[in-house]
């Protein structure tokens, strides 16, 4: 014998009232309208266009989105574009590799030794909230002009955000995982290099994510500040000239500098953090 | 293997946590270790396993360990501990990496025991992938892997919801029938210990001391038959009756701490 599926009993609605939705959170209720994004983006960047074609504010002042990217085609045309962007590049990547490699170190030895916990903390903490271009003039005394003292400050800069996350998301890697590998005898090498580090690439991560910002705006500070070449230094060049197209042009090209970073790294969380 | 346990005293800075704890885990046994909350299960059990250090006692073992094992006293934790970066054979095979296996003989230990706990669709994955009860399938197949003369489980299924626990033990029940591999077993659920244990050990409130060891004569497998539920029920009033004096009286210490 097939049993029937149970069909529940209609009551009557006689009387009774249906109860009203009251909202589903502040999720977005259904898929992202990227097109409207986009059409946002369009409508303000043609308000601003036609702003400036219509002489409401003076191309000094603001130059308009055509006249920026104009700027932008000359200066990629010219080649000082290129000279500019890579001298910025070999700086931030040579100094933000060299603060990141030292604060990795430095961040698992605060991690795993209290001897050096007890020395370094406390002089990381007083040492993380000293803004690290005010120290660029000493560099600059200590290593003259050239790129030794730009990239030392950049590497401050990467230093500090990376070592107190490293030590303090290994710090938080759970002690259950770390006992339950030392029950099974695993040497304490490989529990560095298999449970605490992978446990604490997330915080490692997110200390990258601010370090690169950091270094990106020391970098811009110290170009400013004295160098012939690099994007910080084109930009303050062109404001002392009255170039606001040039100049905005430059800080078109940091943005999408920034946003490269950003990209970047999130691709490296995703290609490591898959487990997630 | 068969443990002697000894341990007079064990203090974490003042506070006593256990005394005079004298108790013989006979090779092949299972041994259950019940006990108010904070009593020192946990404490013993480490002790045991080499993961803290007595204040004053000593456990020695005697015996033979199984062929192939590596690593006697093994765990199975009660939250898994499994590494959530590693895939399910990966977590496997981690406890395997610092031994020298050759890679064929590795391999097939860890798809042995992937497949005695019916691990065999989700070796390759993570262990967020899983239900709680396959995250323990693979915390047990994990302790199988090194062939351990002795299990120490700290509430392996307590953080399981009623019907994936009595399942699990039926499952464990199986694999010690085949295997007999020596058991300490801590539980805060006597069901749990008059199904498994064939002697229960009843702790005091802290600081923790042996307040009885009921031995359970009735064969595991059989425990199930109707015949004997009359002694099993027993069994467990006794040990109810053991342990509520106890809890009644360390949960109104707790409430004057
Ligand atoms: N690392 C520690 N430092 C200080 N005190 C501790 C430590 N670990 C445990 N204790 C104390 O020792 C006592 C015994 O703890 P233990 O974890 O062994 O109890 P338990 O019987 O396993 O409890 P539960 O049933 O809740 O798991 C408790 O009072 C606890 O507060
Ligand atoms: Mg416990």
């Amino acid at each position: 014998m097939i049993d029937a599926p149970y069909v529940a009993p209609v009551s009557s609605l006689a009387g009774s009232s249906p109860i009203p939705f009251r909202g589903a959170g502040f999720l977005p209720a259904d898929s992202p309208k990227p097109m409207l994004s986009w059409i946002a983006t369009m409508l303000v960047l043609c308000i601003w266009q036609i702003a400036s074609l219509l002489g409401w504010v003076s191309p000094t002042f603001l130059p308009g989105p055509i006249a920026i990217l104009s700027a932008l085609g000359d200066l990629a045309i010219s080649g000082k574009l290129w000279t500019d962007v890579s001298a910025s590049l070999v700086r931030i990547l040579v100094g933000w590799s060299l603060g990141t490699l030292a604060g990795l170190i430095i961040g698992i030895s605060l991690a795993l030794f209290a001897v050096a916990r007890s020395i370094g903390v406390p002089l990381i903490s007083a040492l993380f909230p000293v803004p690290k271009i005010a120290l660029l003039p000493l560099f600059i005394i200590w290593l003259g002009i050239g790129e030794g003292s730009k990239i030392f400050t950049l590497a401050l800069a990467a230093f500090f955000p990376t070592a107190i996350s490293t030590y303090t998301s290994i710090d938080s890697v759970p002690r259950n995982t770390i006992r339950m590998a030392q029950s099974f005898g695993v040497p304490i090498k490989s529990i560095i290099a298999r449970v605490l580090i992978p446990g604490a690439l997330p915080g490692i991560f997110s200390g990258m994510r601010i370090s690169t910002a950091l270094t990106l705006i020391v970098l811009v500070a110290a170009e400013m500040i004295g160098a012939n070449e690099g994007i910080g230094a084109f930009v303050i060049l062109s404001g002392t000239l009255m170039r606001s197209d040039q100049l905005l042009a430059g800080v078109v090209v940091l943005s999408i500098l920034g946003l490269l970073i950003g990209t970047g790294i999130s691709a490296l969380d995703r290609a490591f953090l898959k487990w997630r | 293997m068969e443990l002697i346990i000894d341990v007079r005293n064990h203090f974490y800075g003042t506070l006593l946590a256990l005394s005079g704890i004298q108790l013989t885990v006979s090779s092949g046994g299972v041994v259950a270790i019940i006990g108010p909350s904070g009593c020192g299960k946990s404490t013993l059990l480490g002790i045991v396993g080499g993961l803290l250090k007595p204040t004053d006692g000593l456990v020695s073992s005697r015996g033979t360990v199984p062929d192939g094992c590596l690593n006697p006293l093994t765990y199975v934790f009660q939250d898994f501990s499994l590494l959530p970066w590693m895939t399910v054979s990966q977590n496997i095979s981690f406890v395997l990496d610092h031994h020298s296996l050759s890679t064929v003989e590795q391999q097939r230990r860890v798809a042995d025991v992937i497949k005695q706990m019916d691990l065999s669709d989700f070796a390759h994955a993570f262990p967020r992938q899983l239900s709680g009860g396959m995250r323990q399938r693979v915390g047990i197949a994990r302790a199988l892997v090194v062939r351990p003369a002795v299990l120490l489980m700290d509430e392996p299924f307590s953080a399981l919801d009623a019907q994936t626990r009595d399942l699990m033990i039926q499952d464990f029940l199986d694999l010690w029938v085949r295997e007999r591999i020596t058991t300490l077993y801590v539980t805060h659920n006597i069901d749990e210990a008059v199904r498994l244990a064939d002697q229960v050990v009843v702790l005091s409130r802290r600081p923790g001391r042996i307040k009885a060891v009921v031995p359970i004569e009735i064969p595991q497998q059989r425990r199930q038959e109707i015949e004997f539920a009359p002694n099993l029920s027993r069994l467990r009033d006794e040990l109810w009756s053991l342990i509520r004096d106890e809890a009644i009286t360390a949960n109104r210490e707790f409430a004057h701490d």
